[in-house]
C-alpha cells in the first residue's frame, strides 16, 4: 500500500517523464513511500531522513529505529535526501511513510492547531504532514485558540495527553543549540541569543575600530576597500540561504533569522512580548465575531528598492498568503507558510494608506497577535508571481504558483538588512538598508537597543560542510559566530578558550518521528505505538546527543503548559521502550507480542505480515 | 576561502612530488628532452583527442553544478539499496583501524591520485607511438561521460553519509577542511560509481598496456590504484558497490578506447608496420 494512490502516481510518471529530456526518467524516479512488498505479504517500510553530512542526529536516530524495526520483523530501508528534498517531500508531496526531523521553532503552542487540525491534511506545509483526522483534537484545538490564561493550559495539556496516546508521531528529545562565538574587541555583541535577529541589530562597534586587525579575512575581499573591522562573518552548514531567499519556499527555509533580517513584520516578539515594528502602534478593540486590530503604520516606510511601503502592501500580503495566485486559476494556492497566522485572520482593510483594520477569527488578542508577525510583501513585486509554475522540481500534481517556487535571490523587502551579493552554495552577503527606520532619529524606547539598526557594513553566511568546519574557520579568524546549530559529538573534543565562547539554549524543535497516517498499518494507533516502543529516547539522548538533549514525550515538552502526566520520569511516560531503558538493547520477543497484541502477525520466519 | 586553498596547495605539492619521483624514477631521459624541446610538436598530432577530453571535462563541470537539482526530480535514490547489497563491507574494511593508515591513505587519496591520472598524460606523450597517450585521453573521456551520466541518473550516498553508526568519516575526520575541497569536485550525492576508482583502475589498464615501455611503471600504477580504490573505503566515502563499478566501468572504457585507436590506426597506416 503507498501513501499516494496510484492514479496519482501514474500522472505524476507522465509529468516527469515529459519534463525531462530523458526518456528513461519516469522509470527510475526514486519512490519513498514503499508499502509496496517485494513478495506481496510481509511488510516493508521506509524512513526518510537527511545523511550524516546534513544531521548528524536525525541519520542515527532514524538507523537506531530501522534495526529495531528489522528486529520485530519489518523490512525496513533508509532513503537519505537532502534537507530541501526532504521538506518537499514530506511537507509537500507527502510522499513518506516514516521520517525523522525536527519540529520548526514555535512561538506559540497554538503551533499544534497547524500541525494536527484535520482541515490541513489535504494542504502543504507544516500543517498535518501526518494526516491526522480526529473530530475531538479538532474541537479542543479549535477551543484553546478562543481561551486563555490557566484555562488554555487545561485545554492544551487534555490536547497533548491524546494526542500522545494517538501518536501520529514520536517526539525523541528537545536538543540544546550550541554556538560558538569569538570575541573581538571591535564587536560588543550585548547580551541577547546568538544567531537571532535581536542579536545582529543590537551588535555595537567596539572600541578599537579601524585598528583591529584580528577581525576575519575573508581573502575573496581583498580588493575591497572596507576593513575586516566593517563586517560580521557568520559560518553556517546549512546552505539553503544561499540557494533561496524566498519566505515562502518551504522546502529552503531554515529558522534562522536571515528571512526576518530582510523582510519586516507589522510587529516582532522582543522580550517575550509583541512589539510593534512597521507599525506605529495599534488598537485593540472586542467585538462578538473576535478581535479587531487598528494599525497604524509609520511614515514614510519604503521598500529596498525605494518603492513606498503603505497599507495596501499590508492588505496584499494577507491576501496574497491566503492564495498566491490572486484568483487568477481554478483553485486557491495558498501560502503553504504562515498559514497558522493567516488562518485567524479574517479581513484585512485599507481604512487609509497609513492605516489598516485587521478583524480576526479568534476573541484572544495573544492568539490573534500572531499574524501580525508575518513578513509584509511588496505588491509590486508579488503580484508578478500568481501565474502557474510548471518547474519541474516541485513534481507531483499539485498546483502551484511561481511565487512559491521562484528562488528570490534578488529580494525586495523592508527590513533592516537588505540583498547585496551571494554565490550559491557558498555565501550570502548582506548590507544595511539606510532608510530603514531604525535610522531615524525618533524611535520607541521597547526599540532602542536596535537604534541604528545593522551597525557594520556587511553580515556575510559563508558555508561550509561540518561541524569541524566550522569551528576551524573559527579558529582560524575566517569567522566570527557559528550561525546553525553545531553537531554536539563534534563539540565534546572543543573547550571553551579566552577567544572562543560556547553559548547553549533549548530549543523547542523537538526531534520525532513522524507517521504517514494515509495508509496501514500506520493508519493504526496501536501500531504506532508499537513501533514508538522500539525508540530508546534516553540511549539515543546519550549517545547520539552526548547528552546534549532532553529526552521527551510531549510536543510541548519544552512549553510551560506540558501535562505532568507527559513528563520524561526515568522512561517514556506513555510508549516505554521495550528492553533495557538506556541500553538501547530491545526485548525482541516482547516487542514482538506488542505487535501481536495489536492484532498483528508473524510467518513462520518471523517476517510481520502486512495487512490487507 | 584560505584552508581551501591551503588544501589544494598541499594536494598540489603532494602531486607534483610524487610526479617527479615516478619521472626520475620510470621515465627515459632522451625522450623527456626531446619532449621539452618541441612538446607543441607532440601535443598537436593528439588535438582532436586532447580537445574530446578537455569537452568532456566541461561538460563534466556544468553537469555537476546543474546535475544535482535535475537528479532530484528524475533520479533514483539508490543509496538504501547499495546498503541492503553489501551490507557491512565497509564497516568490515574500517575495522582495520591501524593510525597511520588514515594519514597515508589520506595522501593516497588525494595527491596520490591526482599524480596518478597526470603521469600517463607525461609518460606517453613522451612516446613515438600515439596510440597509449590516445588511449588514455578516450579512456578518461568515456569514463568521465558514463560517470556523469549515472551521477544525474542515481542519488548515492556514501556509507559515512547513510550508516554512520558504522562507518567514520575518517578523511574529513582527521582533516576537515578537505571536505569542501573534495565537495568543488564532486557532490557527496554521486558516489556511485566510484570514479576514483574507474580512473585508477584505467590507468593501471593502460600501463599494463605499455608494460613493455614502462615496465617500472606498469607495477607502481597498479600498486597505488589498488591504494586509491582501498582509501575510498577505508575513508568511508564508498561502498564496495561503487568500487565494482568503477573497476567494470575503468576496464570497460579501457578496452572501448583501445579498439577505438586500434580501428583509427589501422585505418591510417599501412598493415603489418605495428
Amino acid at each position: 500500500m503507498t501513501g499516494i494512490n496510484p492514479l496519482q502516481r501514474t500522472s505524476r510518471r507522465t509529468f516527469l517523464a515529459g519534463a525531462a529530456a530523458i526518456g528513461t526518467a519516469g522509470c527510475f524516479k526514486g519512490r519513498a513511500a514503499t508499502g509496496e512488498r517485494a513478495d506481496g505479504s510481509t511488510l516493508s517500510l521506509s524512513i526518510s531522513t537527511v545523511p550524516a553530512d546534513a544531521d548528524p542526529m536525525s541519520i542515527r536516530i532514524a538507523r537506531f529505529l530501522s534495526l529495531r524495526m528489522k528486529q520485530v520483523g519489518i523490512e525496513t530501508s533508509l532513503v537519505p535526501m537532502s534537507r530541501a528534498e526532504l521538506a518537499r517531500e514530506v511537507l509537500l508531496n507527502r510522499n513518506f511513510d516514516l521520517y525523522v526531523g525536527q519540529f520548526p521553532a514555535y512561538d506559540t503552542p497554538d503551533f499544534l492547531r497547524t500541525l494536527l487540525h484535520s482541515r490541513f491534511t489535504t494542504a502543504s506545509g507544516w500543517t498535518n504532514p501526518f494526516g491526522y483526522v480526529d473530530t475531538d483534537i479538532d474541537h479542543l484545538l479549535e477551543r484553546q485558540a478562543h481561551q486563555r490564561g490557566s484555562q488554555r493550559d487545561a485545554t492544551l495539556r487534555k490536547i497533548q495527553r491524546h494526542v500522545v496516546r494517538e501518536q501520529p508521531f514520536s517526539v525523541v528529545a528537545a536538543p540544546e543549540e550550541i554556538r560558538i562565538r569569538r570575541r573581538r574587541d571591535s564587536v560588543d555583541w550585548g547580551d541577547s541569543n546568538y544567531h537571532t535577529v535581536e542579536s545582529y541589530l543590537s551588535a555595537a562597534r567596539g572600541s578599537s575600530t579601524e585598528t583591529d586587525v584580528s577581525g576575519p579575512v575573508d581573502p575573496r575581499d581583498s580588493d575591497d576597500d572596507s576593513t575586516p573591522a566593517d563586517s560580521l562573518e557568520v559560518v553556517v552548514t546549512d546552505s539553503r540561504i544561499t540557494e533561496n531567499l524566498n519566505p515562502l519556499a518551504v522546502p529552503y527555509r531554515t529558522g534562522g533569522p536571515v528571512i526576518d533580517l530582510l523582510y519586516d513584520p507589522l510587529g516582532r516578539q522582543i522580550d517575550g512580548s509583541l512589539r510593534p515594528w512597521l507599525a506605529r502602534e495599534w488598537n485593540w478593540t472586542q467585538t462578538d465575531e473576535g478581535v479587531v486590530a487598528d494599525v497604524s503604520l509609520r511614515e514614510d516606510l519604503t521598500w529596498h528598492d525605494g518603492e513606498p511601503l503603505t497599507a495596501a502592501d499590508v492588505t496584499f500580503t494577507f491576501r496574497f498568503l491566503a492564495d498566491t495566485s490572486l484568483g487568477e486559476l481554478d483553485e486557491r494556492v495558498p501560502a503553504q507558510r504562515y498559514r497558522g497566522a493567516t488562518t485567524l485572520v479574517q479581513e484585512v482593510t485599507a481604512v487609509d494608506p497609513t492605516r489598516v483594520q485587521i478583524t480576526f477569527h479568534t476573541s484572544v488578542r495573544a492568539v490573534a497577535e500572531r499574524a501580525l508577525t508575518v513578513p509584509l510583501l511588496p505588491a509590486h513585486v508579488w503580484t508578478e508571481r500568481t501565474q502557474q509554475s510548471t518547474l519541474s522540481e516541485v513534481a507531483g500534481d499539485r498546483v502551484t504558483t511561481a511565487a512559491l517556487t521562484v528562488s528570490n535571490m534578488d529580494p525586495v523587502g523592508s527590513g533592516p538588512l537588505r540583498f547585496e551579493s551571494g554565490t550559491a552554495g557558498e555565501r550570502l552577503v548582506l548590507a544595511p538598508f539606510d532608510d530603514h527606520f531604525l535610522d531615524r532619529e525618533a524611535i520607541p524606547a521597547s526599540l532602542d537597543a536596535f537604534g541604528g539598526g545593522f551597525t557594520f557594513e556587511r553580515l556575510a553566511f559563508n558555508v561550509v560542510p561540518s561541524t569541524k568546519a566550522a569551528i576551524g574557520l573559527l579558529q582560524e579568524g575566517g569567522a566570527d559566530l557559528t550561525g546553525s546549530p553545531l553537531d554536539p559529538r563534534a563539540i565534546s573534543e572543543f573547550s571553551a578558550t579566552d577567544e572562543l565562547v560556547p553559548e547553549s539554549r533549548q530549543s523547542n524543535e523537538l526531534y520525532h518521528v513522524g507517521y504517514n497516517l494515509r495508509a496501514a498499518p500506520l493508519d493504526d494507533p496501536a501500531f504506532r505505538r508499537a513501533l514508538a516502543q522500539l525508540i530508546d529516547k534516553q540511549y539515543l539522548t546519550s549517545e547520539v546527543f552526548a547528552d546534549r538533549a532532553v529526552p521527551a514525550a510531549s510536543p510541548l515538552a519544552t512549553h510551560g503548559s506540558l501535562a505532568t502526566s507527559l513528563k520524561w520520569d526515568d522512561g517514556d511516560p506513555v510508549t516505554p521502550f521495550a528492553g533495557d531503558t538506556g541500553t538501547g538493547s530491545l526485548d525482541v520477543e516482547g516487542a514482538r507480542a506488542t505487535f501481536r497484541d495489536a492484532g498483528y502477525e508473524y510467518t513462520e520466519h518471523g517476517r510481520l505480515i502486512a495487512p490487507q | 576561502m584560505n584552508a581551501q586553498l591551503e588544501v589544494a596547495v598541499r594536494v598540489g605539492l603532494g602531486s607534483v612530488a610524487l610526479l617527479t619521483l615516478w619521472t626520475i624514477l620510470f621515465l627515459d631521459w632522451e625522450r623527456l628532452r626531446t619532449l621539452a624541446e618541441n612538446p607543441w610538436n607532440r601535443i598537436r598530432p593528439h588535438a582532436r583527442y586532447l580537445g574530446l577530453l578537455a569537452g568532456v571535462l566541461v561538460v563534466n563541470k556544468f553537469a555537476r553544478d546543474f546535475g544535482p537539482a535535475v537528479s532530484w526530480v528524475i533520479g533514483w535514490n539508490i543509496s538504501g539499496l547499495i546498503h541492503s547489497l553489501e551490507g557491512s563491507v565497509v564497516g568490515t574494511i574500517q575495522s582495520v583501524d591501524v593510525p597511520f593508515l588514515t594519514p597515508f591513505f589520506a595522501f593516497i587519496y588525494l595527491s596520490g591520485y591526482v599524480a596518478l591520472l597526470v603521469f600517463p598524460f607525461v609518460a606517453y606523450l613522451a612516446l613515438e607511438d600515439p596510440r597509449p597517450l590516445r588511449e588514455a585521453a578516450l579512456a578518461y573521456a568515456i569514463t568521465y561521460t558514463v560517470g556523469v551520466i549515472c551521477y544525474v541518473l542515481f542519488i548515492s550516498y556514501g556509507p559515512r553519509n547513510l550508516i554512520p553508526d558504522l562507518v567514520a568519516p575518517r578523511l574529513y575526520a582527521a582533516y576537515p577542511s578537505t571536505q569542501q575541497f573534495t565537495g568543488e569536485v564532486n557532490s557527496n550525492t554521486n558516489v556511485f560509481p566510484s570514479l576514483h576508482t574507474s580512473l585508477s583502475v584505467a590507468v593501471g589498464a593502460l600501463a599494463w598496456r605499455t608494460r613493455e615501455t614502462y615496465p617500472g611503471w606498469a607495477v607502481a600504477s597498479t600498486v597505488t590504484a589498488f591504494c586509491v580504490v582501498l582509501a575510498t573505503m577505508y575513508l568511508g566515502i564508498h561502498w564496495a558497490t561503487d568500487v565494482v563499478a568503477g573497476v567494470v566501468l575503468g576496464l570497460g572504457s579501457v578496452a572501448v578506447a583501445a579498439r577505438l585507436v586500434d580501428r583509427k590506426h589501422e585505418a591510417s597506416v599501412e598493415p603489418g608496420s605495428e
